[in-house]
């Protein structure tokens, strides 16, 4: 049997479960009504660490599950081996395992959650606005309550891209003269050499969100990140990384690498232009790992699966909408016979007018 | 006897110079005539002669419309001028459309004023009045300044349009070219009854006139334009509606990651290779053929067609 050790934020007067509050930015305890800052809470978590006795079982994807007891209510909590906070099923109380967030795992920052569940609920209602083809049901309460704030493992790094570019391309120019119309091309090789730096560019660590999603609710102000502290992961859940930052850094290469050789291609004044060489290489100056507030919910609809996510920091909600067919070939229809008609109505209006005489 | 002679020989002077000259000019003194007539002598409804006092005055009195052919300068013999014009008379009570032959000296007017005139001997003389619309045409040649011009009016401009009327002006060409006037006018008719035999042209088929004359396309329901605008329309809103249901882009770039403040330039280099020039040139083309309804109006405000002034 492994031991892991399981957080279980406990409010210092009462004992009662603690999380955490996006709102007020507190831990705010719902039975005695008190709320604790970090610095408060951590005096008192020491004091109240639960050990607890878990045990590691190996499923057939060689994917590693923990079972353990909920130190509140003693029900069996099973999650996988890069869940760092779960729930309790059956009482709801959050989980978190510290022992997931030590060592080489222990992320340096966090930004917490600055948007509630509430609002995190309004912004998935708020939806259907503006979009006709949105299925009736798919913003029903069932598929609101599924709504879980989740701390998403980041990387996030400081990137210098140096080295050059060449590029072929041409300058047009035409004029007239009488009936006759002249242009002029001229063909130039370009060649820019220099370097720019990116700081913390995020690319999710886990192999669970998709990457896509990730880079949609961006970007997240990291002004506010602050030094990690497992207290802030109360009431949510939280996966730890299983993408390391070589691996993830592929995708951090590629963007900035776009982004140079489009800053370097704008300061070519051409009609057309062909890059021949590029030549720019990404290193990594620095990385961080971070934790950043994320909401998710993953809606069925029609034997389909929906995935959104809304940037806990900002409130940005994004997804992929089912569209109701039946909807959108009323609308077609509708459009399409209401611009005939309008059409006719111009030309009869334009007709009897006056534009019938020759 | 040589008062005689003397006698004589005045009055064939005065036959030389006189008859001639009244054969060369026009008297188009007809202001006074006008005058004294009900309307100015106009007696087509929908013209306002108050608006057209000043062409009206200016146009020839014509006291009788049946004959069809005016000779003004006397190229025809009396014989001719009466072939011709039985023609021209079988013509128009089988069909009820005038067909009017002008010769004269008209050397003064440019070519819009002596189309302008050609409408206008039209308009303000009884022409037409068996129709609705003044169905006729008339060709006007100006046997001193060499130039003519054919003006339709009425129906005849559907069944005798722009285009038809320029191959008409053509078969005239030999004739007129040498001066064979009773040929012109029978070869001008010609084309008139070959046109009505032929009937309306299919794209002079969407034209018609109403009460008064004035000709006007029919209403053609817009249906290729509207279903093609309409698709046009319905494709760009259903696409901004549908991509609102797709909010996920995959990020492409770190624009918004960038510290501008670090970006260095070491090598800026623009390096001109060759260069080429072309050019073309564009060439005008007048067009030709093609049937048209388009057409213009006279002082009268009545809407005419037919082809350019030719010179020849």
């Amino acid at each position: 049997m492994a031991e892991k050790k399981v957080l279980d934020n406990q409010c210092p007067s009462c004992k009662a479960p603690i999380v955490f509050d996006a709102a007020s930015g507190k831990f705010k305890c719902d039975y005695c009504g008190n709320s604790y800052t970090v610095e408060e809470l951590k005096s008192a978590a020491s004091k109240a660490e639960v050990k607890t006795e878990v045990e590691e079982t190996a499923t057939e994807d060689n994917t590693e599950y923990v079972s353990f007891n909920c130190p509140d209510c003693g029900a069996q909590v099973i999650c996988d081996e890069n869940t760092a906070a779960t729930f309790c099923v059956y009482c709801g109380n959050v989980n978190i395992i510290k022992s997931r967030l030590e060592g080489k795992f222990a992320p340096s920052k966090i930004i917490p959650f600055k948007k509630t569940k509430e609002e995190a609920k309004a912004a998935f209602l708020s939806l259907k606005k503006g979009r006709p083809f949105l299925p009736k049901d798919f913003t029903e309460e069932k598929n609101i309550e599924k709504i879980t704030g989740v701390y998403i493992p980041f990387w996030l790094y400081d990137i210098k891209v140096d080295g050059a570019i060449t590029a072929t391309g041409t300058k047009v120019t035409s004029w007239s003269s009488g009936d006759t119309h002249y242009t002029k091309t001229d063909y130039y090789e370009f060649t820019r050499d220099g370097s720019m730096d990116f700081n913390m560019v995020p690319v999710d660590g886990s192999t669970k969100f998709d990457n896509d999603i990730m880079n949609t609710i961006e970007p997240f102000d990291f002004s506010e990140l602050i030094d990690y502290n497992h207290a802030y992961l109360s009431g949510f859940l939280a996966e730890k990384y299983d993408v390391d930052a070589e691996n993830a850094f592929g995708d951090a290469q590629a963007r900035v690498s776009n982004s140079a050789k489009d800053i370097f291609v704008g300061t070519i004044h051409a009609t057309s232009v062909v890059v021949t060489n590029n030549g720019l290489v990404p290193n990594i100056k620095e990385k961080h790992y971070v934790m950043l507030p994320v909401y998710m919910v993953n809606t069925k609809y029609q034997d389909k699966y929906y995935l959104f996510a809304m940037n806990g920091q900002t409130g940005e909600f994004v997804g992929n909408m089912p569209i109701d067919k039946k909807k959108a070939v009323l609308w077609a229809v509708g459009i399409f016979a209401l611009v005939v008609a309008i059409v006719f109505i111009i030309s009869v209006i334009l007709y009897f007018g006056g534009g019938k005489y020759v | 006897m040589y008062r005689i002679k003397k006698l004589l020989l005045v009055f064939v002077m005065m036959f030389a110079f006189v008859i001639p000259v009244n054969a060369i000019t026009l008297d188009f003194n007809n202001a006074s005539r006008r005058e004294q007539m009900t309307n100015y002598g106009v007696q087509k409804d929908n013209i306002d002669v108050s608006k057209a006092k000043s062409a009206i005055l200016s146009t020839p009195v014509v006291d009788d419309t049946s004959l069809k052919v005016y000779d003004y300068s006397d190229v025809l013999t009396e014989d001719e001028e009466e072939i011709l014009r039985s023609q021209l008379r079988e013509f128009y009570d089988q069909n009820k459309v005038e067909v009017i032959v002008v010769f004269g000296n008209f050397a003064q007017y440019g070519d819009y004023s002596f189309r302008d005139f050609a409408a206008n001997f039209y308009d303000f003389n009884g022409f037409g009045l068996a129709t609705n619309a003044y169905d006729g045409i008339i060709l006007v040649r100006d046997t001193v300044g060499r130039k003519d011009v054919i003006v339709t009016t009425g129906q005849t401009r559907l069944y005798i349009d722009d285009y038809r009327v320029n191959v008409i002006s053509d078969s005239l060409e030999y004739p007129i070219v040498n001066d064979l006037y009773l040929q012109t006018g029978e070869k001008f008719l010609e084309g008139v009854k070959k046109c009505y035999a032929m009937g309306i042209p299919d794209e002079m088929k969407k034209y018609q006139f109403d009460e008064n004359g004035d000709m006007y396309v029919l209403y053609q329901p817009p249906i290729l334009p509207a279903i093609f605008l309409a698709t046009i329309v319905d494709a760009i809103i259903m696409g901004i509606l549908i991509k609102k249901n797709r909010m996920v882009k995959p990020a492409k770039k770190a624009d918004d990651y960038l510290d501008k403040a670090s970006i260095l330039y070491r090598v800026n280099d623009d390096k001109f290779i060759r260069s080429h020039t072309s050019s073309y040139t564009v060439s005008h083309n007048s067009g030709g053929g093609g049937h048209s309804g388009g057409g213009f109006r006279g002082s009268s405000g009545i809407s005419h067609g037919g082809g350019g002034v030719r010179h020849r």
